[in-house]
């Protein structure tokens, strides 16, 4: 979870209350993720794209955010530089106090697989192993030499969203609901800060997609900071807090309607 | 990521795609197994004409009639244009030429030899005892000529076993009459199997008495004394350059020849028919092993390309395990893996290829091959070297893929 830094909180605050249902009291308040005035350009010259314009963004610890826009927004930008995969062109961006703009490829190969677990729309699971393999995989990046503790992390996760039994089957063998479970035990075997979805409905049934919902919602009911990135209203409902992008500005903010 | 997960993760990638890794690794393994074969081929080569040319004898002078040179001629006719006896026991002389040990004249034709109903035709060759020890042969029937039968001209024969075996099949010659040229000899022994030297079969042959043999088939005229040639052994393998200076002085003064440049004869060293031969041999394997290379280069190539096509089409895996924390280390060290992985297997089943055919081609060709175990050590670095030579680019491309364009890719 995010440390105890001198950071001054002073952006929105979360909409949702932690209710102390799901032992959330002691959730720390202080910002995990500070974006001022960032910009990201692409291209030079007359071909040059402003992906995204002054974006000012405050995540507290424990945050259950969405950011919503069309494609071409600008949130697919966002949601690259907040999952440290890119860097923003000029502007700040802090995660958990450190600069983003100041780490080298390493580094942030570091951050992207101790704070951050990504879900993607296109689950982006490993086709030749098994669901075990593939929810271990963060585990040999993060230096778990042990093959014992990795297999029993990757268990436990994948325990978590209810495919245990599944362990041993290839991608293939799954359903598109049970691949993005997977993918998901996958972002949580690391045990990160956040969790970064993006569109990770997008390729699901309406079934599945509520199934997947609910272990996101688990997940920020247990501690965790959501982050998702969806075009689709009724997703982002999901989320306490919703940030709206739109030609690479944030427009607006609120709770859900 | 530690070494044995990476080691792993490039294992699986390989076997998941296993018909073009198999096809990758023949590229390596083709040029391997020839580079094996061809360096087998000439070391093989090399010591089959060493042994050939020291088959001929140890030490030897072979010293033939005419000049090397191209010009007018040499000396008047019949006076000093040939080799005679009286060369032959000059040289025999340890005043005239100290380092030569043995000195044996030649007179050497072609006869049909018939005993019973069999005839075979063989070189014939007049000489004196001194022949066995200059050529290094050994009578293992029966016994040599004597300087007696050579004073006599008697009419006998030392004759090689393949002779041997083709007038008298199953019965032992000695003591047996055989007609050289109609005229009856009686052979008194059989020489040791030699093989063949330099495409000459030694054991097709007869020695006669020279006396006797000039007496055959020597020529009436200016020439009737002219021999085949004169074989000279020196001393030791130290003192052929000097035997070399004596004989060919002694020669010269022979046979009034005041230049060396004018010399009426030719005198060949063994040792430089070996450098010769060798540096046939070695100009061949230089050729082959460089053809050889080649085909490793192409081989090296065809690895390249197939590990871009795998980079490419793994952009998005590529990309995922940078996502989940892969840095560009762990990414270079996987592809560089499979690119080694790809080169050790070329270079061990290429050894294997090439050990198979050291073991058939022999008896294929009749040639022989050496194997040298630094060739097989050799063959596994190159092979492992290429593989990581030719690695390095796909690798550092896949490793240098930025996440969000691998990860947008599908």
């Amino acid at each position: 979870m995010a440390d105890h830094g001198d950071d001054e909180d002073t952006l929105a605050t979360p909409v949702i209350v932690d209710t102390g249902q799901f032992g959330t009291t002691d959730r720390d308040k202080a910002p995990l993720i500070q974006m001022h005035s960032l910009w990201k350009t692409y291209g030079m010259g007359a071909s040059t794209v402003q992906a995204l314009q002054e974006v000012d963004l405050t995540i507290t610890a424990g945050e259950y955010v969405a950011i919503m826009g069309q494609s071409g927004s600008g949130k697919s930008t966002l949601m690259h530089i907040l999952g440290c995969l890119d860097v923003p062109s000029s502007g700040r961006f802090l995660l958990d106090g450190h600069n983003v703009q100041d780490l080298d490829d390493t580094e942030l190969a570091a951050i992207r697989n101790e704070r951050i677990g990504f879900v993607f729309q296109q689950f982006h699971l490993l086709t030749r192993l098994s669901a075990r393999r593939n929810v271990e995989l963060p585990l040999g990046y993060a230096g778990v030499t042990s093959k014992r503790e990795r297999s029993d992390r990757a268990m436990s996760a994948l325990d978590a969203v209810g495919l245990a039994d599944r362990a041993d089957h290839r991608p293939s063998e799954l359903s598109g609901g049970q691949q993005q479970r997977v993918a998901i035990a996958r972002a949580l075997v690391t045990e990160p800060a956040i969790i970064l979805a993006d569109e990770p409905t997008g390729n699901l049934s309406r079934e599945q997609s509520t199934e997947v919902l609910a272990l996101l919602d688990a997940l920020w009911a247990g501690g965790r900071t959501v982050i998702l990135i969806t075009h689709d209203p009724g997703v982002a409902a999901h989320a306490g807090r919703q940030v709206r992008v739109q030609d690479g500005r944030v427009i607006g903010e609120g709770a859900a309607e | 990521m530690n070494f044995w997960l990476s080691l792993r993760t490039a294992v699986e990638s390989l076997v998941e795609r296993r018909l073009r890794t198999a096809l990758t690794t023949l590229g390596i393994l083709i040029g391997i197994a020839a580079v094996i074969l061809t360096v087998g081929l000439g070391e093989g080569a090399q010591s089959r004409v060493t042994s050939e040319i020291d088959a001929l004898g140890t030490n030897l002078l072979i010293i033939s009639p005419g000049s090397t040179t191209t010009g007018p001629v040499h000396g008047a006719l019949g006076t000093a244009g040939d080799l005679t006896l009286t060369d032959a026991n000059a040289l025999g002389s340890k005043t005239n030429c100290p380092d030569c040990a043995q000195v044996a004249p030649v007179l050497q034709s072609s006869q049909v030899l018939t005993a019973g109903s069999n005839n075979w035709t063989a070189p014939v060759v007049g000489t004196t005892p001194s022949y066995l020890t200059v050529r290094n042969r050994q009578v293992v029937l029966g016994s040599g000529l004597t300087a007696n039968e050579v004073s006599s001209a008697s009419r006998v024969a030392v004759v090689g076993s393949e002779v041997a075996t083709s007038l008298f099949p199953g019965t032992s010659p000695v003591g047996q009459i055989t007609d050289i040229a109609g005229i009856p000899f009686t052979i008194v022994g059989v020489l040791n199997p030699a093989g063949s030297s330099a495409s000459t079969n030694l054991d097709n042959l007869a020695i006669v008495p020279i006396s006797t043999a000039e007496q055959l088939f020597g020529r009436a005229g200016p020439f009737a004394n002219s021999l085949s040639g004169i074989l000279v052994s020196s001393t030791s393998s130290a003192t052929m350059g000097p035997a070399y200076t004596e004989a060919f002085s002694l020669l010269l003064q022979l046979h009034h020849v005041s230049r060396p440049s004018l010399a009426d004869f030719t005198i060949t060293p063994q040792t430089s028919l070996l450098s010769t031969a060798s540096l046939i041999t070695h100009t061949l394997t230089i050729l082959l092993a460089g053809v050889a290379t080649i085909a490793l280069l192409v081989g090296g190539i065809g690895a390249m390309n197939i590990m871009l096509v795998s980079v490419t089409e793994r952009v998005s895996e590529i990309g995922l395990r940078k996502a989940l924390g892969a840095t560009r280390s762990a990414i270079l060290r996987q592809f560089l893996l499979e690119a080694i992985l790809i080169g050790l297997a070329g270079g061990v089943f290429g050894v294997g290829l090439g050990l198979v055919g050291i073991l058939v081609l022999p008896h294929l060709l009749g040639t022989s091959i050496v194997v040298s175990s630094l060739a097989i050590v050799t063959s596994l670095v190159v092979a492992t070297a290429i593989g990581l030579v030719f690695g390095v680019y796909p690798a550092m491309r896949a490793a240098r893929l930025s996440p969000i364009v691998a990860l947008r890719s599908e």
